[in-house]
């Protein structure tokens, strides 16, 4: 027994040594994205680069509980709203990156200094023609067209108490309708939704294998599905819809500050930037106004955006009572 | 070798709260005598010689082994071994591993384990079974190379906690004198449990009768069997017939039967124990009439019945029943086969 | 007569053999680091070495070893020397401890050297003073595994109990109240219907409390007895309206639990009688393997399968019936996966009541000429209902705490194993994750109390039972062919759903693409394969001193007797009964902050798996010693043999092949386990089943396929390699002494 416990305290201890000298990083975006950063980081400079893959709203949960005792140097990608929130609590600390000028103004300006922007996508509908036209339904078009209820059973949104999608697409229905209308509109919605998911990227999926009709998310995670060989086509809202700007962000008291830095301004180059589309499936704009967009991304300038009000619906309080409102109004009325 | 000496002084052991299985049992073993600890089972015989090992450990009083206290000592640290019931022989192990199993525990070299464990065998009489399984071998065997294994450690003390109850009658007549033998010569100091009275009449120096956790009595089998303390051990021990009566300090009368016997023993009521074997046919005595008669070839066993109750005899036969059921006599005693006890309430 | 010349075997007891693990305690405190500064162990800052510190707490423990290592040398009687070493250890680990906590200081490797030693110093202590009565191994066994469960298995709970009740700092029910109002969790009146659900309720209860009341009347039963009828009829009948009629994690799971129960049992049950009836011995051995299948399947994998068969583009769904529905998403998918998954449990629960049940039954039959409702009644029933109740509430156990199946096909609903882990990683609210911890913890527990009181179990629930032998008469020819056609669905189910998913693994895109490719392989290679490699080097790391851990406690438990040993029994079925989740959200809780910091760490992942999966190794430990003769120990000793050397020498040969059978479990069910590590896994230290979930969150299929069949064909070589050692050895040969 002293012997075994003697090994195993050595071996222990040697796993836990072989863990230094290496970036640590939080990545929010799509795993085949995340998954291509380790070699090109190490192709390009040589260091080496772990990650965990938790989506946006889980990685801010990780963030807060190791507040204390941070074992991320760098949160990459995921919608900004979190960011901006980790910000504010001073969980993570604004590095203005040398190319920062090289971002896109639009982006830049939209969210200050307070974490980096890393790309940009709209939110939109993600549509199985094939279904709805077995079904015998239109194709929607508007965000009013959802309310109809010949879409019942064929909708499907993430469920706002745990994905960041979610909560855009609500914050986006209440900028462009107001509050009072925005929640009629989910209360008619609702009744259409088949299923809401617990993360935002899952409801793609569910258009594309034919369980729903209409998924309501992130365009480029539509064109994912696309390229993967689903049958789904993309569709922007006429009247308009939100956006996320992905964020990069380093971890306050980051285990590794300076390995955090070299790799925050290795991800703003295009050529770092070149890999999501190229190789990561992930299918946004990004930030940096050099890297050539991807022909396949939805083309940000074909879409009705609107002035996202990143300030206001970033905030926590505003967050929590918005979902909260739709936890105790829409999620329980029978459908 | 030297014989150590054992010492029990005032040892008890509770179980639960209020289980007592041992209750103050004070006992000197000689050195290389072999004392036997005899009782019916559940007794507190076994707990006793357990305690001795080290197996248990007292809850009070003090165990001394060559006059060292090793009451808090773990059996693993005391210079005793133990024969078990069931032999305990490790299965996995053949015979030589099983019997050098303590010596390799105890890291002496390689050859002088085999040396010795090759003396232990041959001690026993299993030269040339080293390498069988013990499973391969037949009781007494197995019995014989839980011996060895004893053995060969050279304790100072060795204990036997039922060893031969596990073979049949006759081989246990055999290997009771065989371990008596190696035990006399080896001079090893031995405890020994059973519940076997014949067995431990047999082999014993002492014998200490339990019952109770508590001692009845101690003393040479002779002693034990002639001068029994009580009628628990009277009983115990052999059988016999217990009978009311008078002493006056030179005669015991039982009913209008007298007869002449000295014993200190002060005059009054007193029970009077019969040996079967002490009982005669006579013309006059006890008024008796047969119960019962068992025609067992050399010997005849009857069952009497008494004004003062019933009497067991084995009376010698001479080629035909003396007597058959039904039948009316008078008893005498032979003056070895009575003792007289206290008066039974 | 001769025997060589004598020696003493008796060791030496002038000094105590504590010196050593005393002088180890003093090395490690003057040579290292009592803290850290942070995560890293082998940051070594100079200013958290003891004698920086300069706290009392430490020279205490500083003392305490010196004194330690003086007292082992010094002539005194054992039992005082012994009451000595205890005292000085206990001092030192206390004010050791005690500094960590006052100070919140992660421990360092100075603390974790000293402090381990000085349990050891104890423990010497407690075995000469006589206050263990068993040697020094055994007494530091006890010590060290009490202390193991104190801080693995019930600190992490007492942290969820104490982060549901204190928040921010101070004592609240606030969040219990917040929490248990929220839709999330129960909703009784839903304004949004026309009907009104709490006066439903309320009529449920009622009419349990008049029908309860009516049968005890009817029963004539005493007063006492009457309330208790009555009010446990009025519970049964408040859940029955809940499970109906209200929403929410709490009814949602309830629901589920009842159904999958119920389902699991009666399919478990038929599955039973057929397997020890039938004349087909191809159904009799198919069993066998199918009771195999839930330990070598990651939970989720099945579940994720349904999706194609039976999702609204499913195969058989769609393809075969032409129904085009969602339905599966929800309750009815849950209960599907889930009654596929516990079935094989039910089976080999009920399987053991089963193999009773014949020879009274058949007897009674002939000799008596009872009718059959009688016999059935009499006979059948009640030897049959132990096993029932047994597979009946360990089925419950299991739905309610499964994790994988709700996530992938609860569709939107809540469940309360899902809603800890939202709130927690979602929401990020610890308070209301280690809420739904506690509601989880205290339902599985009553239902493990029922257990245990109702049926008298041993803590360790056997879920064996030997197939009995002898000629039986076979079953009524219409009663086989409908359990074999029942069988027969339920195997070719499965087999489509595993079918699927080696199929799915092959094929570009699962049910759309169907063109052959090797391509999911690759992927898998490149970003599946370290982590499966890494999964597969944690698991068995750790189910090495799972499986030793585990044996040490049923040894411990079994043949030693000591003050606590109720404490240890009661620890590790503790960690058998708690649900993954409670216990992922407990570690992430416990071991974040303070003197205990071990998350984001390999260790966390391992000391999880441990304890997670000790108690199949206590179970196998339990039934094995029960076969050993205890004289074989007692022999062993007599001969100068330490309990650890007669642990080594004597006890693990002999109990090798449960040993063995310990450590696969062990490590098999490390690489298939989700619901706790999926709150510990961190950069570095990712495990395949939380990759697998990803992926299949994600819309990988294809890879996620392709590692659900790397993962479902090792697992089920390395259970056949087992079957296989086992089967060569025959099982008889495992020490029974005569």
């Amino acid at each position: 027994m002293k012997r075994s416990i003697g090994i195993f305290l050595i071996v222990f201890l040697f796993w836990t040594a072989a863990q230094a000298q290496t970036v640590s990083v939080l990545c929010s975006p799509d795993l085949a994205w995340c998954e291509q950063l380790g070699p090109a980081y190490k192709a390009a400079t040589g260091n080496e680069l772990e990650f965990v893959r938790l989506s946006s709203s889980e990685a801010l949960a990780r963030l807060r509980a190791e507040a204390a005792n941070p074992t991320f140097d760098v949160w990459f990608g995921g919608t900004g709203d979190p960011h901006l929130v980790a910000f504010n609590e001073g969980i993570t600390e604004f590095y203005k990156p040398s190319t920062w000028d090289d971002l896109l103004p639009s982006l830049t300006t939209a969210v200050g200094e307070t974490y980096i922007p890393l790309y940009t996508g709209a939110i939109g509908f993600v549509v199985n023609e094939d279904l709805l036209a077995a079904e015998g339904v239109p194709v929607p078009n508007c965000w009013t067209d959802l309310l109809d209820p010949s879409y019942k059973d064929l909708l499907a949104m993430p469920n706002p108490n745990t994905s960041g999608t979610s909560y855009t697409i609500i914050a986006t229905l209440i900028q462009l309708f107001g509050e009072e209308e925005a929640f009629n509109m989910l209360a008619q919605i609702h009744q259409n939704v088949a299923q809401y998911t617990r993360s935002g990227g899952a409801v793609g999926l569910l258009a594309g294998r034919g369980d729903v009709g209409v998924a309501i998310q992130f365009l480029h995670d539509g064109v994912k599905y696309t390229k993967q060989g689903f049958p789904v086509t993309n569709i922007s809202p006429c009247e308009g819809t939100g956006f996320e700007i992905g964020g990069l962000s380093m971890v306050k008291g980051a285990p590794h500050p300076d390995d955090a830095k070299a790799f925050i301004e290795w991800a703003l180059t295009p050529e770092a930037q070149m890999l999501a589309a190229q190789k990561g499936e992930s299918f946004q704009v990004q930030s940096n106004k050099n890297t050539p967009v991807p022909p396949e991304s939805p083309d940000l300038d074909s879409i009705k955006l609107i002035d996202y009000d990143f300030e206001t619906y970033g905030s926590v309080e505003i967050r929590d009572a918005i979902v909260a409102r739709w936890t105790n109004e829409i999620f329980p009325v029978p459908r | 070798m030297s014989a150590a000496p054992v010492k029990l002084s005032h040892v008890t052991k509770r179980f639960a709260k209020d289980v007592i299985a041992v209750d103050d049992i004070s006992l000197e073993v000689e050195p290389g005598s072999l004392v036997t600890l005899l009782g019916p089972s559940g007794c507190g015989k076994t707990t006793t010689l357990r305690m001795v090992a080290g197996l248990e450990r007292a809850s009070s009083g003090q165990i001394f082994i060559d006059g060292q206290d090793v009451t808090q000592l773990p059996a693993n640290l005391r210079d005793v071994t133990m024969v078990f019931q069931s032999y305990a022989l490790f299965p996995h192990m053949n015979v030589f591993e099983n019997v050098a199993y303590g010596l390799q525990v105890a890291r002496r070299p390689a050859d002088e384990i085999k040396k010795r464990a090759h003396e232990a065998l041959a001690l026993v009489g299993l030269e040339g079974l080293e390498n069988r399984s013990t499973r391969a071998l037949s009781g007494g065997q197995q019995q014989r190379v839980a011996l060895a294994r004893a053995l060969v450690m050279q304790p100072k003390v060795l204990l036997f906690d039922e060893p031969l109850s596990n073979l049949d009658a006759k081989l246990r007549k055999r290997v009771r004198e065989e371990i008596r033998d190696l035990q006399k010569s080896l001079g090893i100091t031995s405890i020994y449990v059973t519940h076997d009275q014949e067995e431990a009449l047999a082999i014993s120096d002492v014998i200490v009768v339990i019952n109770k956790g508590r001692i009845e009595q101690q003393g040479s089998p002779l002693e034990l069997y002639t001068q029994p303390a009580n009628h628990f051990v009277a009983d115990f021990i052999g059988s016999a017939s217990f009978l009311p009566g008078q002493y006056d300090g030179k005669t015991v009368s039982l009913a209008n039967y007298q007869f002449d016997h000295e014993q200190t023993m002060s005059p009054g009521k007193v029970t009077v124990m019969v040996r079967p074997e002490a009982v005669m046919l006579a013309s006059e005595g006890l008024k008796a009439q047969v119960l019962s008669a068992s025609y067992l070839g050399s010997i005849t066993d009857f069952l009497f019945q008494t004004e003062l109750g019933e009497v067991m005899a084995s009376i010698p036969g001479e080629g035909k029943m003396p007597l058959s059921k039904g039948d009316e006599t008078h008893l005498r005693f032979k003056p070895a086969g009575i003792h007289l006890l206290k008066p039974s309430k | 007569m001769a025997l060589s010349s004598s020696f003493s075997t008796v060791r030496s007891l002038r000094f105590s053999g504590a010196w050593l693990a005393a002088a180890l305690a003093l090395l490690g405190f003057l040579a290292l680091p009592f803290g850290r500064p942070g995560r890293d162990f082998f940051t070594i800052d100079a200013s958290l070495r003891p004698w920086a510190l300069n706290s009392i707490w430490l020279w205490l423990v500083f003392l305490a070893a010196l004194a330690a290592l003086i007292i082992s040398f010094l002539p005194l009687k054992i039992t005082l020397r012994g009451n000595l070493l205890a005292i000085a250890g206990a001092i030192g680990l206390f004010s050791g401890i005690g500094w960590l906590m006052v100070t919140t200081t992660p421990f360092g490797l100075g603390a974790m050297v000293s402090l381990l030693a000085l349990v050891i110093v104890t423990g010497f202590g407690l075995s000469e003073s006589g206050r263990i009565q068993s040697d020094a191994f055994v007494s530091s066994s006890i010590l060290f595994v009490g202390l193991f469960i104190l801080l693995f298995i019930l600190f992490p709970v007492f942290t969820v109990l104490k982060t549901a009740f204190w928040v921010g700092g101070q004592f609240s029910l606030g969040k219990i109240m917040n929490t248990l109002k929220s839709p999330l969790f129960m909703f009784l009146e839903n304004p949004y219907t026309e009907r009104r659900e709490l006066l439903i309720i309320s009529l449920f209860a009622i009419a349990g409390t008049l029908l309860g009341l009516l049968w005890a009347l009817w029963k004539k039963q005493g007063f006492w007895r009457l309330a208790l009828i009555t009010g446990v009829a009025a519970l049964l009948g408040f859940l029955l309206g809940l499970m109906l009629f209200a929403k929410g994690a709490l009814p949602t799971s309830l629901f589920l639990a009842v159904i999958v129960s119920l389902f699991s049992t009666l399919f478990g049950l038929s599955f039973a009688i057929l397997g020890q009836r039938t004349r087909l011995k191809m159904v009799s051995q198919s069993l066998n393997a199918i009771s195999l299948l839930p330990i070598i399947t990651p939970p989720f994998i099945l579940a994720f399968a349904m999706i194609f068969l039976f999702g609204r583009r499913g195969l058989i769904t769609y393809s075969v019936f032409g129904l085009s529905t969602n339905a599966l998403f929800g309750i009815i998918g849950v209960s599907l996966a889930q009654i596929l998954a516990f079935t094989p449990v039910a089976y080999l629960v009920i399987r053991g009541s089963v193999s009773a049940l014949d020879p009274a039954l058949e007897e009674a039959s002939q000799t008596l000429g009872a009718n059959r409702w009688y016999l059935f009644r009499t006979i059948t029933w009640p030897l049959l209902r132990p096993g029932l109740a047994n597979a009946f509430l360990l089925t419950m156990i299991e739905s309610f705490a499964d994790f994988g199946n709700p996530l992938i096909l609860g569709g939107d609903r809540s469940y309360l194993a899902t809603e800890v882990f939202s709130a927690f990683s979602a929401r990020f609210d610890p308070n209301e994750a280690a809420v739904y911890g506690l509601v989880l913890l205290t339902i599985v527990l009553i239902v493990f109390s029922l257990q245990r009181v109702w049926l008298g179990e041993s803590s360790f629930v056997t879920v064996t039972g030997k197939p009995s032998s002898g000629n039986l008469s076979p079953l009524p020819a219409w009663l086989e062919a409908i359990l074999v056609l029942i069988f027969a669905f339920w195997t070719l189910i499965v087999l489509a759903l595993y079918f699927s998913i080696i199929y799915g693994s092959f094929v570009q895109l699962w049910g759309i693409n169907n063109t052959l490719t090797f391509k999911h392989y690759q992927d898998f290679m490149n970003a599946g394969w370290p982590v499966f490699w890494y999964t597969a080097r944690t698991a068995a790391l750790s189910a090495i001193p799972a499986a030793l851990l585990g044996f040490l406690i049923a040894y411990l438990v079994v043949r030693q007797q000591f003050w606590g040993r109720m404490f240890i029994e009661f620890g590790s079925m503790l960690s058998f009964a708690i649900p993954g989740t409670v216990m992922g959200v407990a570690y992430i809780l416990a071991f974040n902050t303070g003197p205990w910091l071990l998350t984001s760490s390999m260790a966390i992942i391992l000391i999880a798996f441990v304890f997670r999966n000790m108690p199949v190794a206590i179970r196998g430990g339990v039934a094995g010693l029960a076969q050993i003769d205890p004289s074989l120990e007692e022999a062993s000793t007599t001969l100068r043999a330490s309990s650890s050397i007669t642990l080594r020498r004597i006890l693990v040969p002999l109990l090798i092949i449960p040993l063995i059978g310990g450590l696969i479990f062990a490590f098999v069910r490390a690489m298939t386990a989700i619901s706790q590590v999926i709150f510990l896994v961190s950069p570095g230290n990712m495990l395949a089943t939380v990759l697998l979930l990803g992926w299949v969150e994600q819309g990988q299929l294809g890879r996620a396929a392709a590692m659900a069949t790397v993962l479902i064909v090792s697992m089920l070589l390395v259970v056949l390699a087992l079957t296989l050692f086992t089967r060569n050895r025959s099982v008889s040969s495992v020490g029974v002494s005569s």
